[in-house]
């Protein structure tokens, strides 16, 4: 069992690569694959897109929940919650709506980029987080504005869709409220895909001021860290992650709380080395769910934005009753 | 090496913090600062630590400008311990105190020889080698104070600049983390320290600072500096100096007739 | 607001049911119109589907208002005609202060507006959705008796008429294609809505009714692959729609999803509603099936 502890990147690793292998053989007709010639179409365009969809947005919620939970020191942080999906969800209705996606389709992305981007500027703004002290009131603060930042997007969401002349308004709130990759295709793969490696390359080089930050600014500063410059890279690494994943997924949630948790007994509390054993935990976590919403509704009723969010909610809530058991106090008496 | 504050000024938030301060600390010594609450001393060290850019004047190490240095080349000249003393993940002793090899590493990858040695030397000397295993979260103050300290021993930096390090330790643990200071100061470091303990600055110190008002009342050595009437007129109140057991000993008495 | 009813009911029952329920209702509500023998002259129409039948009866002077769907031309097949009237959105208080003498409002139209129009005295003729071809004919009759335009109401019904008659004449011997009317967000018409009864006078087998649909009536893309049907018809071309939602209709597989390789399109606006559009619709399915025969013969 000590054995096991020592390695999590390479058990992560093999539980990922099983749950590929399973994943591509998942479908609504059930486990196996296709008989005829729809066989390939039906692998190579239907099951591996959602596979490496699942992997770059899982992956990316992951890292960027380790990143920020370690920037703000604060257990409760994760992009959804403070947010950032909110937003990335507005600038991509925007960019579908305005016509620009249709024009250019770079611009989806780019919009669920920008949307990220004022997103979690406005809750960091909001909360004047980023101090040094993890007091109740800063948590309160930061949680508070994310609430009230996701809030808002989700209304001007609406609004979009209510003034749209567009009949599928209605359809459209679905998409962006409850994520799904369902029946996606190698074309969303390519429009996400580099903004989610690079904003996770962009993150996964944080590790050692994440760690000094552990200290409290001073001391970080003091052992090297350009705080600031942390400060931006975890905005646009964030951004990246989310705007990209949101913009061809829709909403999908606590995925970047609920992994850097459950991993912390395992991998250990240093926020360095959680951000890539996250990443690959968050890519096992929504594979494995998005497999059993295959088996569990076939014809694809139960959306993969709902599944974690009925697991990641109460996980929430047992979080703020039971207290983040894995936060620091300040110095005792 | 030679930390000199040269008429420093230094502005906060629109407030005149520190005015034109001036003062040396030699290697191998050790310089304690004094002063009233709100004086200006953590301000003082702070930036004698690079971590804020002063609004006149500068700070120079040996020579060379502390807020013009590379990050890393400071962060491995100079080690500061802050005053509130928090560690934000449940880490062991040792991964805090590893991490004052931050400076030092090449990058993600994992620790050196060097590194381990330097780890293992700043346990070793405080204490805490049986302890390294255990949680942060399970200390009590006095030995949090103390793993913090030697986090800023594993950084094997020339300059130690540390605020109150002894705050709310009892008197036991507060000698301890002096001698630790004072050995470390006798190894050639230049150790530079704020405290409100007027009677281990006379016990301990080479140097004695006084700040009050964001001004440099006095420095020099403490018998010269740590008298009657200075001490009352910075303090607002009548202070005694005395001797108990062959160590120095300062305490307040009631309050004087001078203004503060 | 599009309607919700492309999909099977949930038993036979239920859809014999509803065949019944669509000459009730016009029954019912005929007794609330307008006894006055002359002719309404200010008509307001609350629904997309009375908007175009209405549009092609009277003349515009009658024409209180429309829905603001009625000029919309991806979802109105009249929306030509509609160009310019007078646009309503249904509240209550809008309507009357547009003093119409006859109200038409579909059975999704919002009751409340609807059963407050009535309180107040104003006449209003309840139309339901037609989900087949008989009660296309009933609606239309319907519509056109409260509007005094019988004559031109049985000349639409001629005109569908005329394109059944066609569809029936050419149709062939032997197993009928299937077909599959595949939407934005995966929705697949069903058993039971007019878009099924017009596959069927089109002489193609809807495949909708053997595969696995979810009850929100949607078709993994996946099980389109694995049993296409001989034809695949999209209600919309895939840019027309600027939707996330409208995603799959882009989806590069969707190639895989018929048999004979090719897709038609045809638009919702000619089976949204049950109106003589729908004989565009039946041709358009005529010529998809035609072209399909004629290629395996060849």
């Amino acid at each position: 069992m000590s054995r096991l502890r020592r390695h999590p990147l390479a058990i992560l690793g093999t539980v990922l690569l099983v749950l590929v292998g399973a994943s591509l053989l998942t479908g609504p007709l059930g486990v196996g694959l296709p008989p005829g010639v729809a066989r390939t179409p039906i692998l190579l365009e239907i099951r591996l897109p959602r596979t490496l969809l699942a992997l770059l947005i899982g992956g990316g919620l992951g890292i960027a929940g380790a990143a920020l939970q370690g920037y703000l020191r604060n257990a409760l942080a994760e992009p959804g919650l403070l947010g950032a999906t909110g937003g990335a969800g507005l600038g991509a209705v925007i960019a579908i709506h305005t016509g620009a996606s249709a024009a250019v389709p770079l611009a989806l992305p780019i919009g669920g980029l920008a949307g990220a981007l004022v997103a979690t500027l406005a809750v960091l703004g909001l909360a004047a987080a980023g101090r040094s002290t993890a007091a109740a009131a800063g948590q309160h603060a930061l949680l508070i504005s994310g609430v009230a930042v996701s809030t808002l997007a989700t209304a001007l969401i609406s609004l979009a869709l209510n003034l749209s002349p567009n009949p599928f308004a209605a359809v459209e709130m679905v998409h962006w409220l409850m994520g799904s990759i369902a029946d996606r295709s190698l074309d969303h793969v390519m429009l996400a895909g580099p903004a989610i490696l690079a904003g996770a390359a962009v993150l996964a080089r944080l590790g050692p001021d994440l760690d000094a930050l552990s200290l409290g600014e001073d001391a970080a500063r003091n052992l090297g860290t350009d705080i600031d410059r942390v400060r931006w890279l975890i905005i646009i690494g964030t951004a990246l992650v989310v705007g990209a994943a949101t913009a061809v997924a829709g909403t999908i949630g606590f995925v970047g709380l609920i992994v850097p948790h459950l991993l912390r007994p395992w991998v250990g509390a240093r926020p360095g080395p959680l951000l890539l054993a996250s990443m690959l935990g968050g890519a096992v976590l929504l594979l494995a769910a998005d497999i059993a919403i295959r088996l569990a509704s076939p014809v694809g009723e139960l959306r993969l934005g709902v599944l974690t969010a009925l697991l990641g909610a109460p996980f929430f809530l047992w979080l703020i009753v039971a207290g983040p058991s894995d936060q620091r106090r300040g110095p005792l008496p | 090496m030679t930390l000199v504050a040269e008429t420093v000024t230094v502005n906060l938030s629109g407030r005149r913090v520190l005015d034109g301060v001036s003062m040396t600390a030699q290697a191998g010594t050790m310089t304690l600062v004094i002063g009233p609450n709100g004086a200006g001393k953590s301000t003082l060290l702070r930036t004698l630590a690079g971590l804020i850019a002063p609004t006149r004047g500068r700070v120079g190490l040996s020579g060379e400008d502390v807020g013009r240095m590379q990050a890393r080349d400071r962060a491995k000249a100079i080690a500061y311990l802050p005053q509130s003393r928090v560690v934000h993940w449940p880490l062991s002793i040792r991964e805090v105190v590893a991490l004052g090899r931050l400076p030092h590493r090449g990058g993600p990858s994992g620790e050196s020889a060097p590194d381990a040695r330097a780890i293992e030397r700043a346990l070793g000397t405080l204490g805490l080698s049986s302890l390294a295993g255990r949680s942060v979260d399970q200390l009590s103050g006095g030995e949090l104070a103390r793993v913090l300290l030697a986090r800023a021993l594993a950084q094997e930096a020339r300059v130690l600049i540390a605020d109150e390090p002894t705050a709310s330790l009892d008197p036991a643990h507060q000698v301890q983390v002096f001698v630790e200071l004072q050995r470390l100061a006798q190894g050639g470091a230049t150790v530079v320290a704020a405290l409100h303990d007027l009677s281990l600055a006379a016990r301990f110190a080479d140097q004695v600072v006084v700040i009050d008002g964001g001004t440099c009342r006095a420095a020099g050595s403490p018998g010269a500096v740590l008298t009657e009437t200075l001490l009352t007129s910075v303090f607002g109140t009548r202070m005694a100096i005395g001797e108990v057991g062959g160590v120095p000993a300062i305490v307040a008495g009631g309050p004087s007739g001078a203004t503060p | 607001m599009p309607p919700p009813a492309e999909r099977a009911p949930a038993s036979r029952w239920a859809a014999w049911l509803s065949r019944l329920a669509v000459p009730i209702a016009l029954a019912g509500s005929l007794a609330g119109a307008t006894g006055a023998d002359a002719k309404p002259a200010r008509i307001v129409s609350l629904n997309l589907c009375t908007d175009q039948i209405l549009v092609d009866l009277v003349p515009r002077e009658r024409i209180g208002a429309v829905t603001h769907l009625a000029a919309d031309p991806s979802v109105s097949a009249a929306a030509e005609a509609a160009k310019g009237l007078r646009i309503t959105y249904g509240s209550a208080e809008d309507v009357v202060a547009l003093a119409p003498d006859l109200v038409l409002a579909g059975t999704w139209t919002t009751p409340a507006t609807a059963s407050l129009l009535e309180r107040l005295g104003v006449p209003l003729l309840r139309v339901p959705l037609a989900g087949t071809i008989p009660e296309v004919r009933a609606v239309i009759r319907a519509v056109a008796r409260a509007v005094g335009e019988e004559a031109r109401g049985e000349a639409q019904i001629a005109r569908l008429d005329a394109s059944l008659a066609a569809a029936s004449r050419k149709r062939r011997e032997g197993p009928r294609p299937t077909a599959l009317i595949y939407q934005v967000s995966g929705l697949a018409s069903g058993p039971g809505s007019l878009a099924d009864a017009l596959l069927e006078v089109a002489g193609l087998r809807n495949l909708a009714a053997e595969l696995s649909i979810g009850r929100g009536g949607q078709v993994p893309l996946e099980i389109l692959i694995a049993r296409p049907p001989d034809i695949l018809v999209l209600s919309a071309a895939p840019d027309e729609y600027r939707t996330a939602a409208a995603d799959n209709l882009r989806h590069p597989a969707l190639r895989h999803a018929s048999r004979s390789g090719a897709s038609v399109v045809i638009p919702w606006r000619l089976w949204l509603c049950g109106t003589e559009a729908a004989s565009r619709a039946i041709d358009a399915l005529m010529a998809a099936r035609d072209a399909l025969e004629d290629a395996r013969h060849r």
